[in-house]
């Protein structure tokens, strides 16, 4: 039996028939094809899946997606404006190095992007502990934490 | 030194914009049309006898296309590339030798029916004893892992250089000590995963992110028993790699699967497979013993190793018989005797790491640095510097340092960290602890065939320079550099370069990313290539402005007449020019650069490297004496990088190879009791995270070096002072020194309990 859902996913509506334990990250990735999460311990662990349920950082492989029914759900590919223009956050990240392979990114942008939607001007250990559920196995967190920094300073947020 | 004008500067990665929005995909989030999902059967025991596999219930699954073991694979026993060890087929036959060994796999429509069937499958085991340490796994009358295998031996060798005897007799000072270090898993984000489809002219051709596409190749060609040229191999997006992505078994059972299937068959590992069968670090016991003169003279090294192979060879051979002698040419050593042995268990396979096989024995070297210099009253920093090798060695294996910022990087870090206020117990429960180390950039005894590397630079019509090149982005910033090496070289804008990971269809025969060679030799290339392109582009150049070739340069995507700057074309209008008078041909610049490395003998002697890397780091730690938690206060590292490409990435490397060394000192151990994992999740196996990591000093140390701009490797070596910088500084803090990683507070109360 599959479950209707309703979902706003990056601002477009969607209505979908999904089965009742059919992951978020599974809806997203598989059925919306935004492979920009990503799915990396399936267990809630590592954080590369994260996504924000109406703005608050989830882990979406250990949410269903009937738990996202009549909600908002903002991805990756949601940051970037349509001329082209990155989220203040995705740009800090390139300038300052905050990015090796990847992989954790997706989900490292938008848990930062969910602390200063909250709080616009952290401290540093108020950014250690916003990202310490999203693990970066390449950079030693350094230059995320100045990337995250650098945009809270600024006050340049979109 | 001349001064560049992108290269030693800052900038963003270029596939930064990719990685940044999602919009780079990695082997998950390619999908062919009519792909197949497949899953592998892997096996619950640590050591069994295979009596009977069912697979019929499995087969008659709907939505199952193919059902794959042993019978259905050529049965050619293969190895890693020159491992000279042949111990295992692509699924296991008669016995399985650890929890994961491969036993059957299939390919279904979808996920959820691919593990349908694997259920489906009924294996008879007959369960056998097992041996899970290497100490125990060499004694007469140990449980055998292969049966026709003596005492459990992969392999032995013993290096001899100097007078081993004379050098003891010479000592003052002669300790001996045993170290012990842990099975660290690589724990990158990206699971590994690929997809194999096969062409209707028996062509294979395998998307994954592969640390060496182009010899992978050669494993890939003898286990399938298909000839190399009927191979190809397509380079996704990796996310991690730090010498966990080389050859996978699972590419050779997806390819297995696709060719009974005669359909495109992808496999994506969970991430207990990753704990379970991915080929982490080579745990070592070691036993050293160094002689040292009252005034720091080191006199004399000798260790004997016996390592953890796991249950087959991948890389650990050349762990041990490569990685582990590097660490006597940090000091001026002469009189060396090392033994080695490599010994089956029924356990993960183990294979390369960051560091391979450094950063094993340097903690341990490094460790009893420090015990010498308290044994003969001097400071540990003192000893280093008087020991330290210097540019124009050539040291006791052979390796000729061409340049060497290793005293300078002592200095640097410890200067950084305050070692004159700190060191020496001053303060309660806090201390400072430093350490050394040296890596190849490159090694020739890795890949015998040759040493080197061959890039092109293609200029299209309308100026944009493609760099093509076998070379790998394992997320280093390696596509980065080569495209500012490009730039600086050519004199345009960095935003015109364009490097895309390899096809081997397509890109130069490349060695791939490992041995710290992808700066230092696959950048000499890409020099190269581009100087060759813009020759041929100022030729063009010339007939246009209807000047001496030799008198035109270009800068800023300009070509002028020097001392005329007014006298000057546009770099995309002679791009175009060039490209239309040739008949259509590309300007297609080559660059060959094979380093002065050389093969090593029989013995091992021999410069292996065309260069080598130093680098020094210190750690401020702090001990909890009623808890046993270590808290590093903060890390100095000095590296010697010769001239950084880009310093925010080579940063970045340095930042992120120091985490991993801390969690390799207080944390990460995949843990077995009787051949079963305790922490296949980062649950129980844990990886430091944001508030784990410690504020980070890095210093980039300049020589002058025969690489591109003078660059030289630093990903691997910064990695590997980063645990004994820890473990002394540990002992400064509370006078007990651990000798088994990670350093977890158990064993600091143990200790500090024994110590009362």
């Amino acid at each position: 039996m599959k479950a209707k859902v309703h979902l706003k996913v990056n601002g477009y509506d969607y209505d979908l028939e999904v089965e009742p334990r059919r992951t978020l990250l599974e809806l997203i990735r598989e059925d919306l094809e935004l492979t920009g999460t990503k799915e990396g311990c399936s267990l809630g662990e590592c954080g590369t899946c994260t996504v924000l349920l109406d703005g608050k950082p989830i882990k979406s492989c250990i949410t269903l997606a009937v738990q996202a029914n009549g909600r908002e759900v903002t991805t990756i590919e949601g940051l970037e404006k349509s001329d082209g223009t990155l989220h203040p956050i995705q740009q800090a990240f390139i300038d300052h190095g905050a990015i090796q392979c990847g992989f954790c990114t997706p989900g490292m942008v938008l848990s930062a992007k969910a602390l200063l939607d909250e709080n616009p001007r952290p401290t540093e250990i108020e950014v250690r502990q916003a990202i310490a559920g999203n693990l970066c196995r390449c950079t030693g967190y350094q230059k995320i934490v100045e990337a995250i920094l650098s945009v809270s300073s600024k006050e340049q947020r979109a | 030194m001349a001064d560049f004008s992108i290269v030693g500067t800052r900038y963003g990665r270029i596939d930064g914009k990719d990685k940044a929005t999602g919009r780079a995909k990695y082997i998950n989030d390619l999908n062919f049309p009519g792909m197949l999902y497949g899953k592998i059967l892997r096996s619950p025991y640590f050591h069994a006898r295979i009596v009977h596999i069912d697979t019929t219930r499995a087969e008659k699954l709907i939505g199952v296309r193919a059902v794959a073991t042993v019978e259905d694979t050529p049965k050619k026993k293969y190895g890693s590339y020159r491992s000279g060890v042949k111990d295992e087929l692509i699924f296991a036959q008669e016995k399985v030798r650890y929890v994961g060994d491969e036993v059957a796999a299939v390919a279904a429509i979808d996920e959820e029916t691919a593990y349908e069937a694997l259920s489906l499958i009924r294996v008879e085991y007959e369960e056998l004893p097992g041996v899970f340490h290497p100490e125990e796994a060499i004694k007469p009358g140990a449980p055998k892992v292969h049966d026709e295998v003596e005492n459990n031996i992969v392999s032995h060798a013993v290096t001899l250089r100097g007078d081993i005897e004379k050098g003891f007799k010479e000592a003052d000072l002669i300790l001996e000590d045993r170290f012990e270090t842990p099975l660290q898993i690589h724990a990158y984000l990206e699971p590994v995963g690929c997809i194999a489809a096969w062409d209707s002219n028996g062509k294979l051709t395998l998307w994954a992110p592969s640390q060496n596409p182009s010899w992978s190749r050669f494993i890939y060609a003898e286990a399938l028993d298909v000839p190399m040229g009927k191979l190809r191999v397509v380079q996704t997006f990796i996310g991690g790699a730090f010498g966990g992505k080389l050859e996978q078994k699972q590419y050779l059972i997806a390819a297995i699967l696709a060719r009974k299937a005669r359909r495109p068959v992808k496999i994506v590992n969970s991430r207990d497979e990753e704990f379970q069968t991915s080929m982490p670090r080579v745990p070592m016991v070691i036993y050293l013993k160094m002689g040292v003169k009252k005034k720091g003279l080191l006199t004399a090294k000798e260790h004997r190793i016996y390592a953890d192979n796991g249950a087959y060879t991948k890389y650990a051979t050349a762990v041990l018989n490569l990685g582990t002698y590097r660490v006597d040419g940090l000091y001026r050593l002469q009189n060396i005797r090392n033994e080695n042995y490599l010994v089956y268990t029924n356990k993960v396979p183990t294979s390369a790491f960051r560091g391979f096989g450094n950063p094993q024995i340097t903690f341990a070297v490094e460790s009893m640095l420090d015990q010498l210099a308290e044994g003969i009253g001097m400071d540990a920093l003192e000893l280093r510097m008087h020991n330290a090798a210097e540019a124009g060695d050539v040291t006791a294996h052979g390796f000729q340092y061409v340049s060497c910022g290793l005293k300078e990087c002592l200095q640097k870090t410890a200067e950084a960290i305050g070692w004159e206020s700190k060191r020496g117990g001053k303060n309660i429960r806090r201390g400072v602890g430093i350490s050394a180390t040296s890596h190849v950039c490159g090694n020739r005894s890795f890949f015998p065939l040759f040493d080197g590397a061959t890039a092109y630079a293609r200029v299209d019509e309308g100026g944009q320079v493609k760099i093509l090149t076998g070379e790998v982005e394992v997320g280093q910033g390696l596509l980065t550099a080569y495209a500012a090496i490009c730039a600086e070289e050519m004199g345009i804008p960095i935003s015109e370069v364009t490097v895309e990971p390899p096809d081997t269809d397509i890109a130069p025969f490349g060695l791939g990313t490992w041995g710290d060679r992808g700066t230092f030799i696959g950048g000499s290339a890409v020099k190269l290539a581009a100087a060759d392109a813009k020759k041929q582009i100022l030729e063009v150049g010339a007939e246009m402005l209807e000047a001496n070739v030799s008198d035109l340069d270009c800068q800023e995507g300009k070509v002028f007449v020097k001392g005329s700057p007014h006298k000057s074309i546009l770099f995309e209008e002679v791009a175009s020019a060039a490209v239309y008078r040739r008949g259509g041909s590309p300007v297609m610049g080559k660059g060959t650069f094979i380093p002065a490395s050389e093969l090593a003998d029989e013995t091992r002697y021999g410069n292996i490297s065309g260069t080598y890397a130093f680098g020094a780091q210190t750690a401020e730690v702090e001990v909890n004496e009623e808890t046993g938690e270590v808290r590093i206060l903060q890390i100095a590292a000095a590296h010697d990088v010769g001239q950084a490409i880009n310093i925010t990435t080579t940063e970045g490397q340095i930042e992120g190879a120091t985490v991993q060394g801390m969690g390799y000192a207080l944390a990460e151990e995949v843990q077995y009791e009787q051949g079963v994992m305790l922490t296949p999740n980062f649950l129980y196996y844990r990886i430091p995270t944001s508030l784990d990591a410690p504020p980070m000093k890095t210093f980039l140390v300049k020589t002058v070096d025969p690489g591109p701009f003078g660059a030289k490797g630093v990903a691997e070596p910064a990695m590997t002072p980063t645990a004994p910088a820890i473990a002394n500084a540990i002992y400064d803090a509370i006078g007990v020194r651990i000798k088994d990683l990670p350093i977890t507070p158990q064993k600091v109360l143990a200790a500090l309990a024994k110590k009362k």
